[in-house]
């Protein structure tokens, strides 16, 4: 025998039981609402922090590489896809003539074919710490000393604890930091000083020809940072037209961020109106549905009010009916949500091929409950209408009415 | 018959779908490791979906007989043995075998996130059957009385 007490949430309760379809129907409106709302803000922010990230630490205003590879600098940087282009070092200090340069920094390219702990090709990128300016800011709270040779540091995708050996073309090389996460492509990237990537390059020989190891002077792209004053875009078009005819080709920062933030603003925009389609949707659908079923239970609702149940009864239980609604459908709609966007963030960033950076626990959080709130929302505002009709009729009229 | 056939196709479609994910919805990676001696062998990856095969054709398996099963204890026994089960599939790619070490690798990325959700599920739905069936088995034990 069922021991519970006949309340108005059991009795809410009660009735969505006995119409299994409508409230699933129902449910599952809601949870398609609550899905999108937090699966796409999760998604908007990652990129967001992405695309944070990938401007506070990037650094450089202007980069430099041989023409023709300048979409390939993007790929390796915004996805850490292997590239391998060189020119000769001796543009370094050419550039270095022009006015307004403060900065400038070589790197270079090694793309391996088979990494010791797994099959996947890997970025190798070579840097001088004595002129760095991009990874060494963010170095100095991983590493306590210099980067020696062969020792390198991985990216946070890179599964290597530090001490361990990772082995690169037949060569050990010491882990000596991991870098934090940063949502772009030196996560799945490892940088060593110049010395030890000349010396891997020449390794590499053994397996596959490496332009690095014929020239020894062969540099992969210059960083460039402005100095306070000058134009970014005046200085790279200084380059161009003094090296241009040398090979170089310059990627401008501001540029590459812009296009990238036009595209995810674009892509936020586009989660948001479906979201608010989706909302309105759920709103609309519930209210049709709400409505529809007074019509049918106008009889039920006078037999309550028969039985003594004040009109203030009958409008809580159908906002308690709502609100069941409403809160199953918001908690299956966000659990959803949590084992897709979490579980398969890599999977969904190398789909974007975005930089994507996932918030803090803290800020997950906060836009779990906001839009867990908003969700549970769509079930009251639909029924409010209908709870008003239901309070304001009379039990008479109510119950002759369908007679 | 309605309480026998739901618990019991959902608890199928999850293993199937287990058994599935590493075959052909999101396959384990496909690359071979060269060794010393020259020759090639599967990542670990390989072995971990060779063994969720194995895991999710028994959770299949235990989906079919709680359908088929009449007796509340024998479905309950069978249930809990398929949830047990389901922590194994968890174990396997997390755990016991494991996959490779990089972020990047298509196992890492879609395979095992998969196979560990799946198998959460595969969890909750069985503890849940077995619980329902419980507590039904009391309800009923109660009107006898």
């Amino acid at each position: 025998m069922n021991k519970k007490p006949l309340t108005v949430s059991t009795i809410a309760a009660n009735n969505l039981r006995r119409k299994p379809f409508r409230s699933i129907s129902l449910i599952f409106l809601v949870s398609i609402f609550a899905f999108t709302l937090f699966g796409g803000t999760i998604l908007a922010k990652s990129l967001e922090g992405g695309m944070d990230s990938l401007s506070k630490r990037l650094g450089a205003d202007i980069l430099a590489v041989p023409y023709g590879y300048e979409a390939n600098i993007q790929s390796a940087l915004l996805r850490g896809e292997p590239s391998t282009f060189y020119f000769d070092e001796q543009i370094i200090g050419k550039i270095n003539t022009i006015k307004g340069i403060e900065r400038i920094s070589p790197q270079l390219y090694i793309a391996t074919l088979n990494a010791g702990c797994c099959t996947y090709p890997l970025q190798l990128i070579g840097f001088d710490p004595k002129t760095d300016f991009i990874i060494q800011p963010w170095l100095s709270y991983s590493l306590d000393h210099p980067l020696a040779d062969g020792e390198i540091l991985v990216g946070s995708s890179i599964t290597a604890k530090v001490g361990q050996k990772l082995k690169f073309f037949d060569q050990n090389f010491l882990v000596a930091a991991q870098l934090e996460k940063t949502g772009m492509g030196f996560d799945t990237s490892v940088f060593m000083n110049f010395s030890t990537a000349k010396k891997l390059a020449k390794e590499s020989e053994r397996m596959q020809l490496h332009p690095v190891a014929e020239n020894d002077n062969l540099i992969s792209s210059a960083m460039i940072k402005i100095k306070n004053g000058y134009n970014v875009k005046d200085v790279a078009n200084n380059i161009l037209q003094a090296y241009a005819k040398e090979g170089v080709a310059v990627v401008v920062s501001k540029n590459m961020l812009s296009d990238i933030s036009v595209s995810l603003n674009g892509l936020s925009l586009y989660i948001y109106i479906l979201a608010g389609i989706l909302w309105f949707l759920a709103i609309t659908v519930l209210i049709i549905v709400f409505s529809v079923s007074l019509n049918e239970r106008k009889k039920e609702f006078g037999i309550f009010r028969v039985l003594g149940a004040p009109r203030s009864m009958l409008v809580k239980l159908l906002l308690c009916e709502s609100i069941f609604i409403s809160l199953l459908g918001t908690i299956a709609g966000t659990i959803a949500a949590s084992l897709i966007v979490f579980p398969f963030s890599t999977y969904i960033s190398s789909l974007f091929g975005l930089p994507y950076l996932q918030p803090s626990y803290g800020v997950i959080l906060f836009f779990g409950l906001l839009s867990f709130l908003i969700s549970l929302t769509v079930g009251p505002l639909a029924s409010i209408s209908v709870a008003i009709k239901i309070g304001n009729s009379e039990t008479y009229t109510t119950m002759r009415e369908n007679e | 018959m309605k309480n026998r056939l739901l618990p019991g196709m959902v608890i199928a479609a999850l293993g199937l779908l287990i058994a599935l994910i590493p075959v052909c919805i999101f396959p384990t990676c496909t690359k071979l490791i060269e060794t010393a001696a020259g020759g090639t062998v599967p990542m670990k990856c390989f072995w971990s979906g060779r063994a969720e095969i194995g895991i999710g054709l028994l959770i299949l398996c235990g989906g079919v007989l709680i359908a088929l099963s009449r007796s509340p204890f024998t479905r309950i026994g069978i249930s809990l043995m398929t949830a047990l089960t389901g922590i194994l599939g968890i174990l396997v790619p997390t755990l016991l075998i494991g996959g490779c070490e990089m972020d990047m690798m298509p196992c890492r990325m879609t395979t095992f996130p998969s196979l560990t959700i799946l198998g959460g599920l595969t969890v909750a739905a069985s503890l849940l059957n077995a619980l329902y069936l419980w507590r039904q088995n009391k309800k009923t034990a109660g009107i006898d009385v």
